[in-house]
């Protein structure tokens, strides 16, 4: 399939959307994933500031609230679709290469993970063009308009960078790579997109067993609490790891207690986690303990010893005394949600 | 039906940084998500095709493929993957050599979607790559397969809740398998680590594509920066709880 018979570059010129010429950012946003796609969103900004050109989202299963949400976070269009939750991938492909074929786009954005690196790899098959996944830098090359792309390799021991050729250039980036924005006076249009199924020989349906999204080795959030944290402290973190649809883990330490279970260990004894954020309270931070936690994860250390080895890899560390932190870190979440 | 695992290696030792330069190690493994693709596929037939794309340690991976039970193991070597890193280049030469090894028959793919020895925490997106460019139907997180007469009876996850599949056997599929704790504590049986240390032999097979120009070009390879140590947040337990929410919801986080 080529929707790109000519080669469409960044540049617009103007802030109309880009569906007579093509060209712009189409970034995809899921509506469980608000704050996601305004990342994204800004991600797209950065690159396309300069250039004039547009940005454009496409917000699965969000509303007009939410398509408003992401005008003040940078969209110039939010195209509103309700996805097929009775068909494989929820009919997230051909909605999307059926919108791609009218706003052709230059380049489309997602949000790296299980859902946005697999989509983004279908897309890029269907759509032709160029795909990184995993990216946690975006820059554009002026001469050729072609986006540069850093990804962690090798487990994270070293970082790649990637020109980009063709069209679209598609790129899944990891969360934290950019911060929202937001510009109350912003205005933009969000309208409702709609697309057709094509029949399927396959017959799908939903089956009673849960996902098992919240086993570790799945989960993205885990709030995992070592010796340190004590009976009391595994109640808070139990409240904290629901209040952020996160999962329990624990420590060797901590499951010998019989504070958690033992399918709750994470490290050379129990289960290798990679989640996007690992929050770890009163966990000390043996060597034993940390070949668990794969690299790319942001670690948040809460320990009263300054000296804790967890701090050496932790992206965040708060020195102090769980049952005052943590109570006002859960307090804070509930307000402010 | 012509049953397929295409297989990603990573290096048995975590790559390291020595002098400056990336050490990858001397040997390779069967990816965990490529091993539990492999195991579901050898479940729903006894005459599975391991593929790799010539890359770092794939000769290794594909070794291993032998002694689990695959019938053939075959390295694509039209162009180096670890040189090209290029998902979509990959999938063509997937793509062709599919096509020339099942002929007639309905191919059903597996495919491991984690990816240890590159972007942690990523998913690789080879196979819905191949699925897109070929026009098949792709099922992410394929959790078991299982043949029922002229069907193939599949569960899978999409990270929401869990899906039952049914699929007419005759029609060509990929399946993505995320879980490494699939076949996790499968082993090699003896009778296939004896014949593939007697026959076992892994091929090379170059596709019939004239020319693979990759996308992508590498501007840059380098160590990743040292960690300088955490940012400390040392104010009072509700300024520090403000500040770290702040944080981690600016960042997309949480």
């Amino acid at each position: 399939m080529d929707y790109w018979g000519s080669d469409t570059g960044w540049s617009m010129g103007s802030s109309e959307p880009a569906a007579s010429s093509g060209g712009g950012v189409l970034a995809i946003v899921f509506g469980d994933y608000l704050n996601a796609g305004k990342a994204l969103l800004a991600s797209a900004h950065q690159l396309t500031d300069e250039l004039g050109a547009s940005v454009n989202a496409a917000l699965f299963d969000g509303d007009e609230a939410a398509g408003d949400e992401l005008v003040k976070a940078g969209a110039h269009s939010v195209y509103l679709i309700t996805s097929d939750s009775d068909s494989l991938m929820a009919g997230y492909p051909e909605a999307i290469v059926t919108l791609a074929a009218q706003l052709l786009p230059a380049a489309i954005l997602l949000t790296s993970g299980r859902q946005g690196d697999e989509l983004a790899g279908l897309l890029a098959g269907r759509l032709g063009g160029t795909l990184v996944v995993g990216a946690n830098a975006l820059s554009v090359d002026y001469s050729d308009q072609s986006l540069i792309a850093s990804q962690p390799v090798y487990g994270g021991a070293a970082i790649a960078s990637w020109k980009l050729a063709g069209k679209p250039q598609i790129v899944t980036l990891r969360p934290g790579t950019a911060s929202p924005m937001l510009d109350e006076s912003r205005r933009g249009k969000a309208e409702a997109f709609s697309f057709t199924m094509p029949a399927s020989p396959l017959q799908v349906s939903k089956s009673n067993s849960p996902a098992p999204t919240q086993e570790l080795n799945h989960a993205s959030v885990i709030v995992a609490g070592g010796y340190g944290a004590g009976e009391d402290g595994f109640k808070l973190i139990g409240e904290l790891a629901a209040l952020l649809g996160g999962t329990v883990g624990a420590t060797k330490s901590a499951v010998r207690e019989g504070w958690a279970a033992p399918a709750q260990q994470i490290g050379m004894l129990g289960a290798t986690v990679k989640p996007r954020l690992y929050i770890a309270i009163g966990i000390s931070g043996t060597p034993e303990h940390l070949m668990g936690i794969a690299e790319g994860a942001t670690i948040v250390a809460l320990n009263s010893d300054p000296k804790a080895p967890i701090f050496a890899l932790a992206d965040y560390g708060i020195v102090g005394d769980l049952h005052e932190t943590l109570p006002a870190f859960i307090t804070r979440l509930k307000k402010t949600q | 039906m012509k049953v397929f695992a295409i297989i990603t290696a990573t290096p048995v030792d975590r790559v390291r940084v020595v002098g400056g330069q990336l050490d990858f190690g001397a040997a390779g493994k069967i990816d965990p998500t490529s091993r539990a693709a492999l195991v579901l596929a050898l479940g729903l037939s006894d005459d599975v095709t391991a593929l790799a794309v010539t890359g770092l340690h794939s000769d290794d991976a594909l070794h291993e493929t032998l002694a689990y039970g695959a019938k053939r193991a075959i390295a694509i070597d039209n162009v180096n993957a670890a040189k090209i890193n290029d998902a979509l280049a990959e999938a063509r030469l997937l793509n062709q050599a599919i096509h020339e090894l099942a002929g007639d028959e309905a191919a059903v793919v597996f495919c491991g979607t984690g990816d240890d020895s590159l972007s942690p925490g990523v998913s690789n997106p080879v196979g819905a790559a191949l699925a897109g460019l070929s026009g098949q139907e792709y099922i992410g997180g394929t959790t078991s397969v299982k043949a029922n007469g002229a069907n193939l009876d599949i569960t899978a996850s999409n990270d929401k809740s869990m899906l039952t599949i049914t699929a007419p056997a005759n029609k060509a599929l990929v399946l993505g398998v995320s879980d490494p704790a699939i076949g996790e504590h499968t082993l090699p049986w003896a009778g296939s680590i004896i014949n593939a240390y007697r026959e076992g032999k892994v091929e090379t097979m170059s596709v019939g594509i004239k020319e693979i120009e990759p996308k992508l070009t590498l501007n840059q390879l380098a160590p990743a920066p040292k960690r300088e140590g955490p940012e400390l947040l040392t104010e009072s337990p509700a300024e520090a709880a403000a500040a770290l929410v702040e944080m981690l919801r600016s960042r997309a986080l949480i």
